[in-house]
Order: C-alpha cells, then sequence, then structure tokens
C-alpha cells in the first residue's frame, strides 16, 4: 500500500517535472489518412476524397479534396492527374482557405439614401437589378448596359451569362477580364492558323530538347509547368528572353535580356539568320503554310546589325540563338504575358508561330508555338464565353453562325445581335461617351487590375448603376458598385474549366458558401427569371444542361467535345482536351493539334502574318527616364489578391507592401538606398513603393509587380490594334527618393 | 476623389416588378447549401499505399542513419526556384495554425548587372548537432535523437518561455500565443519511420529538397569551414547539418534579400521589467552593503526602522521583477519546471541564483524585525547575510548577462550586456538607497544622523553621476557603427535606433541625463546650498523621488531598445517583406 503511494507520488512529481507526452503533442499526431494520402493530421482524417480542377490559373491542376461528412477539410495535389502529377503552387495548397473569410459577400447589398452599402434580401435585389437596367434600357436604348465577365468562373457560367445577357437582356457590348491576358494569343492563332487553338500538351515540356520561352516567368506565374520542364530527360537547352533576369531566366541555359518590347525585331531577326542559313523546314512550308515568300521579303531588312542594335543583344548572340533552335531537333516555343500585354503583341506572338513553321517545330512532340494561358478558364471564356465570339468560336456577323445557335438554343435567330462587341477598352471609352450607363461586372476587379487605374474610377463613377457580382465585400470594385450580388466560390459550385492545353476538368461543390451567396450560375438564373426571359433558358437548370448544349454547339468546330458523354466521363477520365468529337475521338490522355499538318484555315494551311514593329508610345524622356515593366510578384500573389491575401501563410510569403526592382547603378546616381521609399511617378499617376535595389533588372528599367493596388495608377493606356490587349509592361516612370509628404 | 452616385432606396423597390417565383430562389438556396460530391467517383479505396510515393521514393534514404551518422535536409539549391510550395505543404500537411508555418524561403542575390544571380534558398530546422535551443531550453523540452539525430521539441514538456527562439540563429523554433508554447519542425520523423519523405519533400515540383543521412563528422568538418550557406549565420555556434548543394558559382557580393532590412523586434516587456527590477533589487542590496560598511567604518550605524524600510523596498521590488518574468511565459503555472535545465541553461541558472537571492533576502530582510521584536542579532552575522544576498543577487545578474550573451547576437555581446546590466544595478539601486536614506532622514528627522545621511548623499550622488555618465557613454557609443562602411548587426543596430526607434532613444537619453546628471547635481547643489536648513529634507525628498523614478524609467527604456534594436541572425529573408 505504501509504495504504491509512495509510487504514485513519485509519479505525480515526475509528471510535474517532465512531461514528454500529453495533449499538446498529441496534437501534431498524425495517422494513415488512407485514400492513397500517407499520413494526415489526426484531426483531419477524410472519409472520402474527391478530385477538382484547382480555380486559380490556366494551369489546370487537379487538387484531391479531402472530405469528411460531405464537406472538405483539407486537400492535397493529385498524384496521377496528367497535368500537376502529384504538386501544386502554393496558392492550390491554400485553396480552400480562401473561401473563410470575413469579407465574404453573404447577402446582396445596395447603396442606400446615404451612399453606404447596406444587406439587402434576394428579392429587392433582383427586382433592382432588373428595375435600374430596364429603365436605363429603356431611355439609352438595349446596347447602353454591358457586362465585364472574367476567366475565372465556370464555362458554363460564361455560357449562361453570355446567352442571357445578349438574348435574354438584348446587351450588345459585353467582354471578358481575359482581354487583359489572352486577347492576344486568340487573335495571333486565329489569324495564323484558323482557329484559337494553342497547338500544345504540357507532355511537350518534356519531350522537347529546346525550349524557348518568351516573356514567361514559369518558375514563379505557373510553377507547375515549370516543374514540367523540370520532368524533360532529355538535358534540354532552355532559352529565356525577357528583360529580367527572372527565377526562370536563372535556370535556363541561355538568357537573352533584351530591351524591352524588342521582341518582334529580334524574331523577325532570327528568321533572318535561319533564312540566309536555309535552316528552314521548305518541305513543311510548302505543303503546310501561305505567306512564307512574302514573309521571307519582309525579312530581309532585318539584319544581324539591324537587330543587334534594336534588341541590345550582341550578333554573336543572335547567331548562336538562330544556331540553337537550328540544331534542335523537337523545339518548341511557349509565350505568356511579356508578349501578350503588348501594343504590338498580335504580331510578336505570331513572329513566335512563323519560327515554329518555318522550321517544321509543330504538330510534333516536343514542338509547337504555345501560348500560355492566365486564368483558369481563360479559354473557357475564348470558346464559349459569347462576348467576342459567338457560342463556340463564331462570328455574330454570320448569318448562318447566327441561324445554326439559334436552332441549337432553341431561341428566336433574332435575339442574337448581328454586330460584335465592344472590347473592354472600347466598354470603357463608352462609359465616358454616355454610351454605356449600366455595367454589370462579374467576378473581376477593373478598379485594381485595369491600365490606367485613375482614370478607370473615374469613368466608372459616371455610371447610373454598377452591379459587382462576387464572392467578395471588399474588392476595389465591389466598393465603388451600387449593388452587390453575393457569389458562392470555386469549391461551392460546379462545371467545368478549360486550361491552356484545352483540357477541359472538373469543379465541384465541396463546400458550403457562407449565407445566402449562390454559384454565379444560380444568380443567372434568377435574374433570367427576375427579367422574364426565363422561358428562353428553361432547359438550362443545371450547369451539366448547358454543358450538354455547350457539346452541341462545338460539334464539327475544332473544338468539338461531342464526344464527352457528361461530367461523369470528365471526372474518371481526368479532364479530356479538346478536340473529342463523338467519332473518332482519340482516347489519349496527352494529346497535340496539327500531327497531320492541317490548319484550320479553308484550304488547311497555316499564314505566315507579319508587320513592321512598332516605336513604344511612351519612350522615356528626361522628366520620366525610367521603363516600368510589371509582372507577377510571386507565386503566392494571384492577380489583384482578392483570394490570395485572405489566407494567412499566403500572405506570409509575399511583401505586404508594393516594391520597385531597380538596378543598383541607377539607385546609387539618383541617391536611393537599398529599403528605402521611393516615389515612383508617371504622367499619369505616383506610388510610393519601397526599394529593392537588385542587378536583376537593367539600368534604364524599374519592375513592380501588378499585385499592388497601386501600380495601375502609372501604366499607360495602350492597346494591341487587333486584340485590344492593353500593353502594361512599357511606360515612362520617374523614381526619386520618397519625401514623407508623398504619402506613405 | 469623390463618388457621384445615384441614390436608390434599399426597400419597397419590388411590388410592381415580377419577382421570380420564391420557389425557385428558396430552391437555389437550398441547393447551395448541400454538397453534392456523392455523385463522382471516389478515386481511392480507404486503404492505398501513399500514391505519391513514386514521386518521392528515390529522396529518402532507403535505411537509417549509422553509427556517427544522422537525418539531414538537403537542398538543391540549383533546383529551388522559389515557388515556396514546401512551405505551405508544410502547413497543411501537419496541421499547423493558421498562420504558423515551419519552412520559409528567403532569397540571396548579386553579381554583376551583366550577370545577375537570384537564388531562393528553402529552409527549415537544420537539426543541429549541438542545438542551441537544445542547450538553451530551461526546461529539457528539446532532446536530440540518439538514432537520428532529428533535434525534437516536446510541446506537453515546454513552458513558454521562449528562449529557445532567442538561442537558436536560424529562427527555426515558432511561438504560437494561442497554445503558449514553442513548436518546430521535426523532419516529419513519424512520416520517415514509416518510409514516407516529409512534407515538404513530397510537395516540392522540383524535387529540391531531399532527405539524407549525412555523418556528424562531416557536419562538424562542413560547419568549421564555413561551407553552410552565404549569408547564413555563422554555423560553427551550432553545427547545422542541412546541406546546400549548388554547381552555380556564387559571387562574392551574394547577400540576402533582406540585407538591409532592420525592422524593430518583439519587446518582451514582461523581460524589461524583471531585468530591470532585478538589477535594482540586486544594486540596492550591493549599495546598501557597501553604505553600511561605510557608515560601521565610521562609527554610525542605521536605525532599525530605517533598515527594515530598506530591506523591504529592495526585497519587495526583486520580488516584482521575478513575477514580471513568469508573465513572460506562455504556460507560467509550470514555470517551477524552469529549473531542470541547470546543466546547460543559463536561464535555469538564472532562476536557481535568483531563487537563491530571494529566499536569503527574505530571511535578511526580517532582521530588523526580529531587532525591533527584541532580538539581538550578531551585527557579523547580519552583515555576513548581507553579503550573502549581495552575491547571490549578482549571481543572478551574472547569469541574466550570459542568458543575452550567450545568444550570440551582437548587441548582446557579453561586454556590452555585462556593463549595461552591472551599471543598471548600480543606476537603479542608487537612487533608491538615497530616496530611502533621505526620506527616512526627514521622517526621523534626527539632527545628528543629518550630518551624516548629508555626507553619505553627496557620496551617492556623486557616484550616481559617475556611473550614470559612464554607461550613457557606453550606449551611445553604439552609433560610432554609423561609421562602418559593411552592414554588420551592430551598425543595423545603430540605424535601427537612429531610424525607426530614434524617439525612443532621444527619450532614453534625455531621460537619463536628467536623472543620472542633473537631478544628482540638484540634489547636490540642495546639501551645498543650505546643509543646515530644517526644510531643506521636504523638497530634496521630492527631488529624491524624481531621481529614482527618473533613473527608473531611462533604464526600463534602456532595456526595451535592448530587446526592440537587436538584431536577430537568421536564414537569408524574402526581399521587402
Amino acid at each position: 500500500m505504501s509504495t504504491t503511494i509512495y509510487q504514485a507520488a513519485q509519479n505525480l512529481l515526475g509528471g510535474m517535472f517532465h512531461q514528454p507526452t500529453g495533449p499538446l503533442t498529441a496534437e501534431l499526431l498524425r495517422n494513415p489518412g488512407g485514400f492513397g494520402l500517407g499520413q494526415l493530421p489526426m484531426a483531419e482524417t477524410p472519409d472520402a476524397t474527391t478530385a477538382m480542377t484547382c480555380g486559380f490559373c490556366s494551369t489546370g491542376c487537379s487538387l484531391t479534396i479531402h472530405l469528411k461528412d460531405q464537406s472538405a477539410i483539407g486537400l492535397s495535389p493529385t498524384t496521377e492527374y496528367p497535368v500537376n502529377l502529384g504538386m501544386a503552387c502554393p496558392k492550390g495548397w491554400e485553396a480552400l482557405s480562401v473561401l473563410q473569410s470575413d469579407d465574404r459577400a453573404t447577402t446582396p447589398l445596395l447603396r442606400d439614401e446615404r451612399g453606404q452599402l447596406r444587406p439587402t434580401d434576394w428579392p429587392t435585389a433582383l427586382a433592382t437589378f432588373c428595375q435600374r437596367m430596364k429603365a436605363i434600357q429603356a431611355r439609352h436604348g438595349n446596347d447602353s448596359v454591358a457586362f465585364l465577365s472574367t476567366g475565372q468562373i465556370a464555362t458554363e457560367e460564361m455560357a449562361y451569362l453570355g446567352s442571357l445577357a445578349k438574348f435574354g437582356m438584348g446587351m450588345v457590348h459585353g467582354d471578358g477580364n481575359t482581354r487583359q491576358c489572352m486577347a492576344t494569343s486568340v487573335v495571333a492563332y486565329k489569324q495564323s492558323l484558323g482557329f484559337d487553338a494553342p497547338p500544345y500538351t504540357y507532355a511537350d515540356f518534356e519531350q522537347s530538347d529546346v525550349i524557348v520561352l518568351v516573356g514567361a516567368n514559369l518558375c514563379i506565374a505557373h510553377p507547375i509547368l515549370w516543374q514540367r520542364v523540370c520532368r524533360n530527360p532529355h538535358r534540354p537547352d532552355i532559352i529565356v528572353i525577357d528583360p529580367r533576369k527572372t527565377e526562370t531566366a536563372m535556370a535556363a541555359t541561355l538568357h537573352l535580356p533584351l530591351l524591352p518590347k524588342s521582341d518582334l525585331t529580334l524574331f523577325y531577326g532570327l528568321a533572318h539568320i535561319l533564312i540566309s542559313n536555309e535552316w528552314v523546314d521548305e518541305k513543311f512550308i510548302a505543303a503546310s503554310t501561305t505567306g512564307f515568300d512574302d514573309f521571307q521579303k519582309h525579312v530581309t531588312d532585318f539584319t544581324p546589325e539591324r537587330v543587334a542594335a534594336a534588341t541590345g543583344l550582341n550578333t554573336d548572340s543572335l547567331h548562336d540563338l538562330a544556331r540553337r533552335i537550328h540544331l534542335g531537333k523537337r523545339v518548341s516555343f511557349f509565350w505568356t504575358m511579356g508578349v501578350n500585354q503588348s501594343y504590338e503583341g498580335v504580331r510578336t506572338a505570331q513572329s513566335l508561330i512563323n519560327l515554329a513553321l518555318m522550321t517544321g517545330n509543330i504538330g510534333r512532340p516536343g514542338t509547337g508555338a504555345n501560348s500560355i494561358t492566365g486564368q483558369c478558364n481563360a479559354m473557357g471564356s475564348r470558346l464559349f464565353s459569347n462576348t467576342t465570339n459567338l457560342l463556340g468560336g463564331r462570328d455574330f456577323q454570320n448569318e448562318e453562325h447566327r441561324r445554326h445557335v439559334a436552332s441549337i438554343l432553341g431561341i428566336d435567330q433574332d435575339r442574337i445581335p448581328t454586330r460584335p462587341s465592344w472590347a473592354y477598352d472600347q466598354i470603357i471609352e463608352g462609359i465616358l461617351q454616355e454610351k454605356i450607363k449600366g455595367l454589370w461586372v462579374i467576378a473581376t476587379n477593373p478598379v485594381h487590375s485595369w491600365i490606367n487605374q485613375n482614370m478607370l474610377r473615374d469613368v466608372l463613377s459616371r455610371l447610373d448603376f454598377l452591379v459587382v457580382q462576387d464572392m467578395y465585400t471588399t474588392t476595389e470594385t465591389a466598393q465603388q458598385a451600387h449593388m452587390v450580388l453575393p457569389a458562392a466560390a470555386w469549391g461551392e459550385k460546379e462545371g467545368t474549366l478549360i486550361n491552356s492545353e484545352r483540357r477541359i476538368g472538373l469543379i465541384k461543390k465541396v463546400a458550403r458558401a457562407p449565407g445566402q451567396a449562390l454559384a454565379d450560375f444560380s444568380i443567372f438564373r434568377l435574374i433570367a427569371e427576375a427579367w422574364g426571359c426565363g422561358q428562353m433558358f428553361e432547359r438550362w437548370k443545371s450547369p451539366e444542361d448547358v454543358f450538354q448544349s455547350l457539346k452541341e454547339l462545338s460539334r464539327g468546330q475544332p473544338c468539338d467535345i461531342t464526344g464527352i458523354t457528361n461530367y461523369q466521363m470528365l471526372d474518371e477520365r481526368g479532364g479530356i482536351q479538346w478536340p473529342f468529337p463523338e467519332h473518332g475521338g482519340d482516347n489519349a490522355a496527352e494529346r497535340r493539334l496539327f500531327a497531320d499538318g492541317k490548319f484550320f484555315h479553308a484550304d488547311g494551311k497555316a499564314k505566315f502574318i507579319f508587320e513592321q514593329p512598332a516605336r513604344m508610345p511612351e519612350e522615356p524622356t528626361e522628366r520620366y527616364p525610367f521603363l516600368l515593366l510589371t509582372g507577377r510578384g510571386t507565386a503566392s500573389q494571384w492577380h489583384t489578391q482578392t483570394r490570395t491575401s485572405k489566407s494567412a501563410v499566403l500572405r506570409k510569403l509575399y511583401p505586404a507592401e508594393v516594391y520597385v526592382e531597380i538596378n543598383p547603378s541607377d539607385a546609387r546616381r539618383i541617391g536611393i538606398k537599398p529599403e528605402q521609399r521611393v516615389l515612383v511617378e508617371s504622367q499619369r499617376g505616383s506610388l510610393v513603393a519601397k526599394a529593392f535595389v537588385t542587378y536583376t533588372v537593367q539600368p534604364g528599367q524599374v519592375f513592380v509587380p501588378m499585385h499592388y493596388e497601386q501600380t495601375n495608377r502609372l501604366t499607360l493606356a495602350h492597346f494591341d490594334p487587333y486584340s485590344r490587349q492593353p500593353s502594361y509592361k512599357n511606360c515612362a516612370v520617374a523614381v526619386r527618393p520618397a519625401e514623407t509628404h508623398d504619402g506613405v | 476623389m469623390s463618388l457621384a452616385l445615384p441614390i436608390y432606396p434599399a426597400t419597397n423597390m419590388g411590388e410592381s416588378l415580377s419577382v421570380p417565383p420564391p420557389s425557385l430562389l428558396d430552391m437555389l438556396l437550398r441547393e447551395q447549401q448541400s454538397t453534392a460530391v456523392e455523385k463522382f467517383s471516389q478515386w481511392h479505396e480507404q486503404d492505398v499505399a501513399p500514391l505519391q510515393e513514386r514521386y518521392y521514393r528515390d529522396l529518402i534514404p532507403l535505411s537509417r542513419p549509422g553509427v556517427g551518422e544522422q537525418y539531414a535536409f538537403e537542398v538543391d539549391l540549383d533546383a529551388c526556384s522559389g515557388c515556396k510550395a514546401c512551405v505551405v505543404a508544410c502547413h497543411n500537411l501537419n496541421g499547423l495554425e493558421e498562420e504558423e508555418t515551419w519552412r520559409s524561403v528567403g532569397l540571396l542575390h548579386g553579381g554583376t548587372t551583366q550577370s545577375p544571380l537570384l537564388q531562393h534558398v528553402t529552409t527549415a530546422c537544420h537539426h543541429c548537432i549541438e542545438p542551441a535551443c537544445l542547450d538553451g531550453c530551461p526546461v529539457k523540452a528539446y532532446e536530440k535523437d540518439p538514432l537520428t539525430g532529428i533535434v525534437r521539441h516536446l510541446d506537453d514538456q515546454c513552458i513558454g518561455c521562449q528562449y529557445c527562439v532567442l538561442k537558436c540563429p536560424y529562427d527555426v523554433p515558432k511561438y504560437s500565443h494561442t497554445k503558449g508554447i514553442v513548436r518546430k519542425c521535426d523532419l516529419c520523423s513519424d512520416r520517415l519511420a514509416v518510409g514516407e519523405a516529409p512534407a515538404c519533400v513530397q510537395a516540392c515540383p522540383n524535387q529540391a529538397i531531399r532527405v539524407a543521412i549525412v555523418s556528424k563528422q562531416a557536419a562538424i568538418e562542413n560547419a568549421e569551414a564555413n561551407l553552410f550557406l552565404p549569408g547564413a549565420p555563422e554555423p560553427r555556434y551550432t553545427l547545422p547539418t542541412t546541406v546546400y548543394k549548388t554547381k552555380r558559382p556564387m559571387p562574392a557580393n551574394l547577400l540576402p534579400a533582406d540585407y538591409y532590412a532592420a525592422a524593430p523586434q518583439h519587446a518582451h516587456w514582461p523581460l524589461v521589467l524583471m531585468l530591470v527590477f532585478t538589477q535594482m533589487s540586486v544594486g540596492a542590496f550591493v549599495v546598501d552593503q557597501m553604505v553600511n560598511d561605510v557608515m560601521v567604518a565610521g562609527g554610525a550605524s542605521e536605525q532599525p526602522a530605517n533598515r527594515m524600510l530598506h530591506l523591504a523596498t529592495a526585497f519587495g521590488l526583486g520580488l516584482i521583477g521575478l513575477a514580471a518574468a513568469t508573465l513572460h511565459l506562455g504556460r507560467p503555472w509550470l514555470a517551477y519546471r524552469s529549473i531542470i535545465g541547470w546543466r546547460t541553461s543559463w536561464l535555469s541558472r538564472e532562476v536557481l541564483a535568483f531563487g537563491a537571492f530571494a529566499a536569503t533576502a527574505s530571511v535578511y530582510a526580517l532582521t530588523p524585525w526580529l531587532e525591533l521584536a527584541g532580538f539581538t542579532v550578531a551585527p557579523g552575522l547580519s552583515r555576513a547575510l548581507g553579503g550573502i544576498v549581495a552575491a547571490s543577487g549578482l549571481g543572478g545578474v551574472v547569469c541574466s548577462i550570459m542568458i543575452y550573451a550567450s545568444t550570440r547576437r551582437a548587441f548582446w555581446n557579453p561586454a556590452y550586456t555585462g556593463l549595461k546590466f552591472l551599471l543598471s544595478c548600480l543606476v537603479l539601486g542608487i537612487p533608491l538607497v538615497l530616496l530611502i536614506h533621505l526620506a527616512s532622514s526627514a521622517w526621523t528627522s534626527g539632527a545628528e544622523n543629518d550630518v551624516a545621511v548629508s555626507g553619505l548623499c553627496r557620496a551617492l550622488c556623486l557616484c550616481l553621476m559617475a556611473v550614470a555618465m559612464a554607461k550613457l557613454l557606453a550606449e551611445v557609443a553604439i552609433f560610432a557603427w554609423l561609421q562602418t562602411s559593411t552592414f554588420t548587426p551592430l551598425r543595423r543596430t545603430a540605424i535601427l535606433m537612429s531610424g525607426d526607434l530614434s524617439r525612443v532613444t532621444q527619450l532614453r537619453f534625455a531621460i537619463g541625463v536628467v536623472g543620472g546628471i542633473v537631478l544628482p547635481m540638484l540634489v547636490l547643489t540642495h546639501f551645498f546650498a543650505a546643509p543646515e536648513a530644517p526644510t531643506y529634507l521636504v523638497s530634496v525628498v521630492v527631488l529624491a523621488s524624481l531621481l529614482w523614478l527618473f533613473n527608473l524609467a531611462g533604464e526600463t527604456i534602456e532595456r526595451y531598445l535592448f530587446f526592440a534594436a537587436v538584431v536577430a541572425p537568421k536564414m537569408p529573408g524574402a526581399p521587402c517583406t
């Protein structure tokens, strides 16, 4: 007895002083998670899993959602998915946490007499929406109401929105924020190849022996595509063409830091050298292309000496670059925003397409002229948003197309506008000219992201009615709206997304939306009902109903997906790339286009398209001596940060405040020390940023990431004439140490 | 910019319009709240082996470490592209708190305009051969596994003192305010034990992180040869085992992206108060002891009532200091554990020394009470006791010094810290003794004592001025580093104190000059001006109170700056964060 008491006392005292395990230790214990997931924290052991496509960028990774009692409790990247091979970037890992936020929109909001946004109920919101929009249309015409859509919602939602707005509500003008990232590639492909058809599949990253990356920082913007480059077993020659020494440039075998916006000249010069050395695929050119002779004449003037002077590169590197492309057996050309966001982006993208065509590097494994898209569903938007193109990559001005679409949708052909929509910038211009009085903004944040932001704020304030439909109430644009409609987010609704390699993937409802937030799809249904055109869309009760219509709309088009039975099939196959026609669809998990050398123009041939390069409209001057480059900052930040700023972990991974990268020689000359606050000023606006003094930017250039609200105060609103895409990456700025009164 | 917004009433809009049938809205709202995952195929059955194994199979060792070996992270810098997926995967797969991260990714940059270098560096715990966290821990909450070499933190053993946070040169242990403890990377030891890779290894898209088996001897040799990583803290201190590999030549000017950043550190207010009050208490006992020696030598002696007040005050202030220290703990009710690490931890030793100090001081403070109650305490015994109190108190202060000096932070180097803490004892102790002598003298106003007190006070004032001046000069010396060209930690401290912390710094010196020089001079002028005036005592007591308060405030601010302006060593950080 006494020994027991002694032992108990000893245990107690021992436990008082030494406690190697206990409740705190238990908090971090892990269990086998099952489902092939390996160990997971005990509290987060799932009872089921399901896979769905990520909703941030166009890479289109699959995330395995860990479920418990039918709700998401965590996620991990899907091991077998042919896109991401078991990996994800920080955004994907945090895709669920950003859904939990105090500023989620939970009810409709309406601006009251005092100018405050106040909660209201759905019936009032819907009635007000219709009454205001109809009143504007009655007074200023049907085309005085427009919409700005997004690359961030499901294809089915885009199709519903585009159809509702144009066929149901009588709008003519609607565009998407995809104008800001993808429009250039769309036009370039359409003109050159006959259809908006990025030809590649991600396996090409692994199969090339020469990879040319132009204006693309994969390491930061598309980390999972960089992963695919890293998995290339052929020790590829990786050539990065970018004014900055980016992470990707660091990892390249050759980095060419050309002068900003000299890329078009460079690629014409490259064509010149290839032709001079007879390093072209004459057989392919003859069989599959038109316009080569004119192109050959066009590039005659682009001598290495001229090109060296224009690009800041020496002639040796030009010859070296040409030789590498010539020696490569499988050369792939990839571009991202460095090309797309340019005032001559279409021609630059086409100059890359020309290089691929003339060297026969298209349609074979590891080749292609390949645009890497930005947003998760930019590709869905390109085909089915019914904005610039009529549904399914068709033309509003083509009567045959209108009749066809009308018959498939079972609507009156007269409901389809006969003129194409204004582009984004033209809609903004339309507001200024008082032609647009009502605007419906869905899942995008132009007050942050649009070029020359100060002007846009002013323009939007002129609207009679601005409706913002978003998952957060705090976006810069929502804060300026008359009405906010609360949207359910990715993960709270169903639909499909199309990634950069044309892969259609599913998103699923794995979490509950807060309050009265509704899927964009449901909001469109309610508005259709309230507007009085519900009948027209009666057959579209679920996203999958729309998907079936989209299949029909794709029949016979290059993007034919009639072979995809339903969502179930997409789910089981791990996504399916278009085309996948009902008959003769290729079942391979990774497919590319143009293996047969046939393109989508009527003659089956691709076109060489070219033009004289133009000077940038705002070159540095004595007053504004620096050229401002903008772009992505870190892999943890997404666009205007409405989502990524809601994750505590992501917030730790990027600078909280805007910063400017500047070369040490410039910094020394104007007296800027590292970490110092500096004023960056253009003719349009200014911002105060912390200086990051680094050799990765060239003298005379500065770089500011696009994710900070201030950045687009500086940018110059100018556009590619063919794609109307804004040219975000070139404007003149002045930089000087900030005084305290500069508004730190 | 003002927004000219048309105004709409928020209600009563709907009557005249065709509102959709409530059924559709209700149905959609209802549907929205049900998830619909069951209709899709579940990709994998319950009991499948980890699927990711195909990617990480070659990234973890096949065997356990042998004799003289241990597990270590191995980072292929050429493959680390800065995506930071490792940080977030570690956070998610280990179920960490909302803001908690055990891995981080920094940036090194340098080179030239023609050939710039940009190098992201992923980093977590280095599972050191001589872990400073483990050595510093007062409660033995760290263990280094003898077989695997993994440095594990025992979460339930931790009392939340955060000394490991100060000790680790790589900023590895992370304190959780909600849990009141520190947590850290354990190399996913449970995963390794069953053949799974750590979360970060599983998640790196470029396979830049692997777990290797390293020879401890090789790790020691690499650390001694400083082969760890440019821009990282000096590896000889803890002998980190992480291996950073690269084929790229590293330019000589390679610097962390946050090299020029200097942000104030956490102030640790309980520690500030703890140091100030314990040092005031110890100082008072020491000064009192010396004063008594002088008085005894001069044939005078202090009244028991006087001594009672004296010792009780000194003791009480010391207790306040010790109590303040427990406020620093995340789990203060476990404070008693803090003695068990005495073999290696200066924090344990400090607790023991101040424990002895408090115990002997309490006895010592009782002696005048005993005398008042009619007991005789042999003067020799009392003085011996006083000596022991002063000695144990000084021992505690030395431990305090070593706590900070042993972190190897430049601003906390042994000379600076020692000088500051020891002079603080005097700068705080002298005014207290002075005040009590003057106050009790005013209270009793025994004319025969006035001359002695007056002499004593003059001496104390002069001593204080000398000590305070010496201390202020020592403190101001930090600004000499502003003249140096290299961006050393001490220069950063100086930049902080003349930049972000300049207001506080100015205040510290202003108060220091007033309390250490101006007020003592005023007290002195009183004594010299009218030593025989009977009313001088009241005003001089007011002055002495001010003098005490100013020095208390001055030293408190100095100690705040001690914490706020220190530059902690760390792995290379990201730009502008």
